[in-house]
Formats: structure tokens, C-alpha cells, sequence
């Protein structure tokens, strides 16, 4: 059971951080698509 | 600067990589718990990094009243990096009170219990999701003081998840920095690899939510002054 633990506890601390990292990408593909749509820079000052 | 992205990339990869062999393949057995003992190096580096985080929420979110009327611009910077650092934090929370029943079911035969510990953790996590509840949901021009405000006062459960070990009996080890606990030597390589590398990462990742956070505000001023133009055309 211990190892079982130790490797579900590492797969979904993974699974947490990528799915966070997965949602600000999503955010940002919408903010650059409003960007482009408004003839924004490219980068913010 | 995008090269500097991607190299900070490369280097929090490596650096997980790095910390990962060092957690489970480096680091002694633990004597009475076994391997499971493993799931402490990123456990600890997560907890210390959500206190980090927090803090800087709330620092930010202090800079953000200060800065509210002296200079509006800088005051939406640390709107936004006070919403970083608690979306940060908060992601680093969940990952702790996952861990932490996960380590707890075959060391205490127990997935929780209600210990001062665990409990203001939990508060902590609850305090967080309602300031991005306030976050999501207040309308109107006080929602990012009402924000601010929410960060400040919930900071201070910080302190009581630190110190609760110290304070009142719980089941939960005693700290390993500045308490009772106590590391062998050999175990404390893995848990500064650990620290560095989910800094690394975290960093990474707030930066990413203050510059999305900043360029959202961008386009909501741009929105907000071509509808005050438009008015201004239809009036006589």
C-alpha cells in the first residue's frame, strides 16, 4: 500500500500542477486571440 | 526575452528531474516508516512554497491599498500579482492536503483526522477559495479592495498553520525548521533540491498568471475608453 501511496501522491501532484499550467495556457491562447483581434503589441510594458 | 523563458524552462525541468532522483532515489529509507517517508520532500517544499506564495498575495494585496489612489497603474500591477500569488499558493494547498492523507493512511492508519494542524490547513485552503470566489463574482469598481482586504485577513491563518504544531497537541510531526523536529543530515539534500525546484516551477508559473492577469486589464481599459469614445460621438 505504501508504495502504491507514494507513487499516486507524486502522479497527482503532477496532475494538479499540469492541469493548472493547462488552464493558463488556455487563458492565454484567449487573451493573444483578443489581442490580435484589436491589433495589440505582442508584449505588454 | 523569450529565450529567457524557455532557458527558465529547461532549468525548472532539470531541476524537478534533479530533485525527483534525489527524493527517491537518493535520500536514506526512513527507519520506522519506510519508502512512504519519500512523499515528505515534496510535501514539505509544497507547504513552505504555499506560505510563500500567500505572502506574497498578501504583500501585494497591502501595496494595492496603498497604492490605490496614489498611483492607480501600479495599484492594477499588484492587483494582479496579489491574484498570482493566491492562484499559485492555492494550486500548491491542494497538492499539500492531498499528500498529506496519502502519507497519512499507512503511517497513522488514518486518511485524517481533525487535529489543529490539519484543520487550520484546511481553513487556510477554504480562506483562499473565497477570495477567488470575491475574485469571480463581486461586481463593481470595490471588488479588487474587497479582494485585497479578504488576502489580508485570511494571511493571518498563515502563522497558525505554522506555528500549530508548537501551539496546542496535534498528530501531525513537529516542524523540521525552527521546531522539535528533527532531519538526519543525509536527508536534508533532497529536501533543498525539492524546495529549489518547485520554486523554480512556482515562480514560473505565477509569472505566467500576473502577465495574463495584466493583459486582461490592458483590454478591459481599451474596452472601457472605446465605449467612453463611442458615447462621446453620439453626443451633440
Amino acid at each position: 500500500m505504501a508504495h502504491r501511496h507514494l507513487v499516486l501522491a507524486y502522479v497527482l501532484t503532477w496532475v494538479i500542477q499540469l492541469g493548472y499550467a493547462g488552464i493558463l495556457a488556455s487563458k492565454w491562447r484567449k487573451i493573444r486571440r483578443a489581442d490580435t483581434h484589436r491589433g495589440a503589441p505582442d508584449r505588454i510594458s | 526575452m523569450k529565450w529567457m523563458r524557455w532557458m527558465w524552462l529547461a532549468g525548472t525541468l532539470a531541476l524537478l528531474g534533479v530533485a525527483y532522483h534525489q527524493a527517491m532515489y537518493v535520500a536514506p529509507t526512513e527507519a520506522t516508516m519506510g519508502d512512504i517517508q519519500r512523499i515528505f520532500y515534496y510535501h514539505f517544499a509544497s507547504a513552505m512554497l504555499t506560505f510563500l506564495f500567500f505572502f506574497i498575495s498578501f504583500a501585494a494585496s497591502i501595496s494595492f491599498l496603498w497604492l490605490r489612489h496614489r498611483n492607480p497603474l501600479g495599484a492594477l500591477s499588484a492587483d494582479a500579482l496579489a491574484l498570482a500569488g493566491a492562484e499559485v499558493g492555492l494550486v500548491f494547498c491542494t497538492t499539500v492536503l492531498i499528500q498529506g492523507p496519502l502519507w497519512a493512511r499507512p503511517v497513522w492508519g488514518i486518511w485524517w483526522t481533525w487535529d489543529a494542524r490539519l484543520t487550520s490547513t484546511l481553513v487556510m485552503w477554504l480562506i483562499y477559495c473565497s477570495y477567488l470566489l470575491v475574485r469571480r463574482f463581486a461586481a463593481g469598481p470595490q471588488m479588487q479592495t474587497l479582494a485585497a482586504v479578504v488576502a489580508i485577513f485570511g494571511y493571518v491563518d498563515v502563522p497558525i498553520v505554522y506555528y500549530s504544531t508548537t501551539w496546542w497537541r496535534t498528530q501531525h510531526p513537529s516542524r523540521v525548521i525552527g521546531g522539535d523536529g528533527s532531519l538526519d543530515p543525509s536527508m536534508w539534500p533532497p529536501v533543498w533540491w525539492n524546495l529549489a525546484a518547485w520554486l523554480a516551477w512556482g515562480l514560473m508559473i505565477m509569472m505566467a498568471r500576473f502577465v495574463i492577469e495584466r493583459r486582461r486589464q490592458i483590454q478591459e481599459q481599451d474596452a472601457a475608453l472605446s465605449a467612453l469614445e463611442a458615447s462621446l460621438e453620439v453626443m451633440p
